[in-house]
């Protein structure tokens, strides 16, 4: 059956809307935990920018059940990142952190205290048991003052978490081995009609 | 000539990205469309997730005129897919724009591809799509086009990996007699999905 959908003029400003945001600065922040409302939303469309000092390191995501934060090892995901030197060549699935349903997070950007991340990504929460969460990511891994000139990094990644979707309440951001500094980050959702 | 933004610093993001259309389903449903006013949107962003059971196995978009979606080939696409499986340093798969026959990129196409493929797996991405429907010079063609970032994912319905997917295309017909899109399912039916397309309204021609 085919759907047709004659809204075509800007008939309202419901279609995404901030769901959240946060911003730290001169504070030791180790994650950001966000809680889903599937009555809302289907999927969440995320911007950030984290200084990854002093122990942040790696910008990462996991689900959230009821039980808390999902640590188990069954998340999968791809990687890749590209330094902006002349005549570099991509990183694929490298490092260890790619993998199939064996990972215990999802990777946004990373590595290193040296550098800041900035990307988006979204965030898809079916309402299914049937379904798995799922992300995909864009960002760029980029040097600060600590590191001083040299390479910024282009990423991305995609993967998913091997559990239900419709047992999914949020996700967090976290960072690998402790705290940032400073950051922002903004969610927006996706309404659902 | 430069020129400064003009619009109003700290308007409500609900001013100036507006919403086109949206939907979910929860019966079996082959294509969505959307039309909307080239004139006041010229940058557009699709969300998605879409089931791909049972039928529905690939994503792919067309745009539409005023005779309803324009299926002839002339399109143009090229796609990206790197699985979670794949061992270090393994390239992702390419199908590029020039040269490419089969359907999953190439010149002649008569669609765009989204995301794919499989009944046994989800797809959900965003893809920015510029569609200029006015011009200064009435002379000059623009083509639509789409840049997309996607991934297929993995359900309990099969145990293949999960792919993180890209890709872009475009349509050479002149934008300016684009009505709307339809996002649709190469093979069928889906049995589950929701789509949303936001447009930034643009300010007046300077």
């Amino acid at each position: 059956m085919p759907i047709t959908i004659n809204g075509d003029t800007g008939i309202s400003s419901e279609g995404l809307e901030l769901v959240g945001s946060q911003t730290w600065d001169n504070t030791s922040i180790s994650s950001v935990d966000f809680t889903h409302d599937p009555t809302k939303y289907t999927s969440y469309f995320v911007t950030w920018w984290i200084d990854h000092s002093p122990q942040w390191t790696e910008t990462f995501l996991r689900f959230i059940n009821s039980s808390g934060v999902i640590t188990s090892s069954s998340y999968s995901m791809t990687t890749e990142w590209h330094a902006s030197g002349v005549g570099s060549t991509p990183n694929w699935n490298v490092g260890g952190y790619a993998g199939d349903g064996n990972r215990s997070y999802i990777w946004l950007a990373g590595n290193g205290t040296g550098f800041d991340s900035q990307g988006m990504c979204l965030i898809s929460i079916p309402n299914y048991a049937e379904n798995y969460p799922t992300v995909r990511s864009v960002a760029t891994l980029v040097p600060s003052t600590i590191n001083g000139d040299q390479n910024s990094y282009i990423e991305q990644s995609g993967g998913d978490l091997k559990v239900a979707g419709n047992t999914i309440t949020g996700f967090r951001i976290l960072g690998s081995n402790g705290p940032s500094n400073r950051g922002t980050i903004n969610v927006m959702g996706v309404k659902r009609l | 000539m430069s020129i400064t933004f003009s619009g109003t610093p700290g308007t409500t993001i609900g001013s100036q990205l507006q919403l086109i259309g949206s939907t979910s389903w929860s019966t079996n449903t082959s294509s969505v469309s959307f039309s909307y006013d080239t004139t006041l949107y010229y940058n557009l962003i699709l969300y998605w997730w879409i089931d791909h059971s049972p039928n529905w196995t690939w994503t792919y978009l067309r745009f539409r005129n005023s005779s309803g979606d324009i299926t002839t080939s002339d399109y143009s696409f090229s796609t990206e897919w790197q699985p979670t499986n794949a061992a270090a340093n393994t390239p992702p798969t390419w199908k590029g724009a020039t040269g490419e026959t089969d359907g999953d990129g190439g010149l002649n196409k008569n669609k765009i591809w989204l995301a794919g493929n499989g009944a046994v797996f989800d797809s959900h991405g965003w893809a920015q799509i510029g569609t200029m429907g006015t011009y200064n010079d009435g002379s000059y063609k623009h083509y639509p086009h789409v840049r997309t970032n996607a991934t297929l994912t993995t359900s309990p319905r099969t145990s293949s990996p999960t792919y993180t997917e890209r890709g872009m295309g475009g349509c050479y017909i002149a934008s300016n007699t684009i009505t709307g899109l339809t996002v649709f399912g190469a093979g069928g039916a889906s049995r589950r999905g929701y789509v949303t397309l936001v447009g930034f309204k643009r300010n007046p021609l300077s």
